[in-house]
């Protein structure tokens, strides 16, 4: 295929949007968690947990929207693990993180096998079919990115507008940030930091969930151990590189979705770029932002450290 | 200070739960036991990815599994880091294992490293020697010439393909993955002049939704067939293909079943039989060194062809598959990427 094609561009924004959706998802949920005070690295266990909640409830009860709400229930429940830990008590944030995300492969796992008998021909559910919207999908590129896509896209792509709405424009966001750039003067204004702390925490946990059932029976319509990949790990680092803002969060998603899409379609025409070099510029880029805005810190000041009340 | 404690324990408690999950391998295979003299030969397997990947690990760990009715004891552990490698050789050496077998080349240099300690251990690799290395008498490795297969796919695909693009996916770039990729090129455009290979080398056997992306960009690209050798990242390539009713050349096992209507055949390895023919040569006194093994050996092979191949197709690889395993006939061996 020729590679300065219209065709060849709009494969990739298709491709780019729908492989950004997972990461963008986990990483809207992080800035719920992040601003409110708790680094949640377990993202990653969180987001496999939603991705097998999702496929098995999916597949046992036949219903798709069944199936995604349990997996949003299922990240929700294993972020409780971290509110306990880091909200509830004062243990090192990122070693509950690290200890929940190899909990939650081991246990994926486990109960997959249990459920799902290994060797045998694995079971599918059906995925939703791509829905493009009549007239704009016929826009080059652009049309191509975000009006060709399963109708699950557009419902999640509408979480981005949902965040930034709820982070800046209500009192609860107010709140929230408040509980992660200074908890004690929040508290002296009557925020219950801890209370802040776990529903952001929940929130993150629920978007993992998400982001894992749309792994699952979206993308995929199967459970596979490990599914998630090291998704939730690049939802961190798109966390900082969007500045804990969610739509500068849907820019960085979207160059990562651009990245792979593109690699992968260069390797298939046999361009002579190595995709190595694709793979590592979204770090680069990440990199190069954090060198560029570090005289001033973007995070939320309290991130990481355990507020107790007084 | 009560609550502290409380948390405390809670944490500890968390890693142990997460600590047992890790070895779960270990853990729901009996694990490691004490040596007993009953006369069983017993066989440990270390596993790099899931028994469950669709491929590499889960073809081993059938084979295993094969050995454990026939009456051998045996145990595995799945998903074993290359960082962990030689304290889980030296675990079951020390645990009276016979023979321990490392499946992937990765385990090679830790054999080479462990093996000293234990000289009445036996230690099978299935991989490539490491260049250059001496190879003590209790270390054998085994090149599996995968290739061949991948070669027959190769002509498999050139004879049926229509558009004359057919695609490949495969996992990370390592020796055996390149000279596969290498082979099946090669094939394609000695059989069929006309058609070209557009490859993908995914960088991971563990991504299943990066490996239907692949398949997509492959399948945009105009490819009506396309042959996987990616474990579990091949499992996306098979949805991908489904959905689009692209046909496909599985990998690891007869993978006919995932895709009845649309899987030609599989790239299928032995490892029973590689591990049978260890023994023999344990019991008989000549275990060791480099083992090249493929079709004539019985111990890479293709699964059986779909009946909806071409009947032409199906009689040319069968005959080349024969001429291969006769020895008439030498898939080339390369290991460079080539498509």
């Amino acid at each position: 295929m020729e590679i300065w094609s219209v065709v060849f561009w709009n494969g990739v924004a298709t491709a780019a949007v729908r492989m950004s959706v997972p990461i963008l998802l986990a990483g809207l949920g992080v800035v719920f968690s992040e601003r409110s005070g708790v680094l949640n690295i377990g993202v990653e266990g969180q987001m496999l947990s939603g991705a097998f909640g999702a496929f098995a409830c999916a597949y046992l009860t036949g219903s798709f929207i069944l199936g995604t709400a349990f997996g949003a229930a299922v990240g929700m429940m294993v972020s409780g693990i971290t509110v306990y830990m880091c909200v509830r008590r004062p243990v090192n944030q990122i070693v509950v993180g690290v200890t929940v995300n190899i909990l939650c492969l081991g246990l994926t796992s486990f109960i997959n096998r249990i459920i799902f008998t290994p060797g045998s021909t694995p079971p599918r559910v059906p995925r939703p079919a791509v829905l493009a919207v009549g007239g704009l999908e016929s826009i080059p590129i652009l049309g191509a990115g975000f009006f060709r896509q399963p109708l699950p896209v557009y419902v999640m792509l509408l979480a981005i507008p949902l965040a930034y709405l709820v982070l800046y424009r209500s009192s609860f966001g107010l709140d929230l940030r408040a509980a992660g750039e200074h908890p004690k003067a929040a508290e002296t204004m009557g925020v219950k930091v801890a209370s802040m702390r776990a529903r952001g925490v929940l929130i993150s946990g629920a978007f993992a969930g998400l982001a894992g059932s749309f792994l699952s029976i979206v993308s995929l319509g199967r459970f596979v151990e490990n599914i998630s990949a090291g998704r939730g790990f690049i939802a961190l680092a798109i966390v900082i590189f969007g500045r804990w803002n969610p739509v500068f969060i849907f820019g960085a998603a979207l160059i990562f979705g651009i990245a792979e899409a593109l690699q992968l379609r260069l390797q298939a025409v046999g361009v002579g770029v190595p995709h190595e070099f694709l793979l590592m510029l979204p770090y680069l880029l990440t990199i190069v932002v954090l060198a560029m805005t570090s005289k001033r810190s973007l995070a939320p000041a309290a991130l990481g450290r355990h507020y107790q009340r007084e | 200070m009560k609550s502290r404690t409380l948390s405390q324990l809670f944490v500890a408690l968390t890693c142990a739960v997460a600590f047992l999950f890790v070895l779960g391998g270990t853990a729901f295979a009996g694990g490691a036991r004490e040596p007993v003299d009953d006369g069983v030969f017993r066989i440990a397997m270390l596993l790099p990815g899931s028994i469950d990947d669709g491929g590499w690990s889960q073809a081993a760990h059938r084979g295993l599994m094969q050995l454990g009715a026939e009456g051998y004891g045996t145990s595995f552990t799945e998903g074993v880091q290359v960082a962990s490698i030689d304290e889980a050789l030296r675990n079951y050496a020390e645990s009276g294992y016979n023979l321990v077998i490392g499946h992937g080349f990765q385990f090679g240099e830790p054999a080479l490293r462990v093996a000293g300690s234990f000289p009445d251990t036996y230690f099978f690799v299935s991989g490539l020697s490491p260049a250059g290395a001496e190879i003590p008498g209790n270390v054998g490795f085994i090149n599996q010439k995968e290739f061949e297969a991948a070669y027959l796919s190769g002509v498999l695909a050139a004879m049926e393909t229509e558009s004359g693009r057919i695609g490949y996916v495969g996992g990370l770039e390592i020796p055996s993955q390149l000279a596969n990729l290498a082979a099946f090129t090669t094939a394609v455009q000695n059989t069929n002049p006309n058609a070209t290979v557009n490859g993908i080398m995914t960088g991971t056997f563990g991504d299943p939704a990066l490996g239907q992306e692949a398949a997509i960009a492959l399948i945009e690209g105009g490819v009506d067939i396309i042959m996987h050798t990616a474990d579990s990242t091949g499992l996306g390539v098979i949805e991908a293909a489904i959905e689009h009713n692209i046909r496909l050349i599985g990998y690891g096992s007869d993978q006919s079943s995932l895709a009845p209507d649309l899987m030609m055949t599989s790239l299928v390895p032995n490892m029973t039989q590689a591990i049978v023919n260890q023994v023999a040569l344990i019991q008989s006194g000549s275990f060791g060194g480099l083992w090249n093994a493929g079709i004539g050996e019985g111990i890479i092979d293709i699964a059986p062809i779909a009946s909806f191949v071409k009947a032409e197709t199906q009689e040319t690889v069968i005959a080349l598959r024969q001429q291969i395993a006769a020895g008439e006939f030498q898939v080339p061996e390369i290991y460079e990427r080539i498509d």
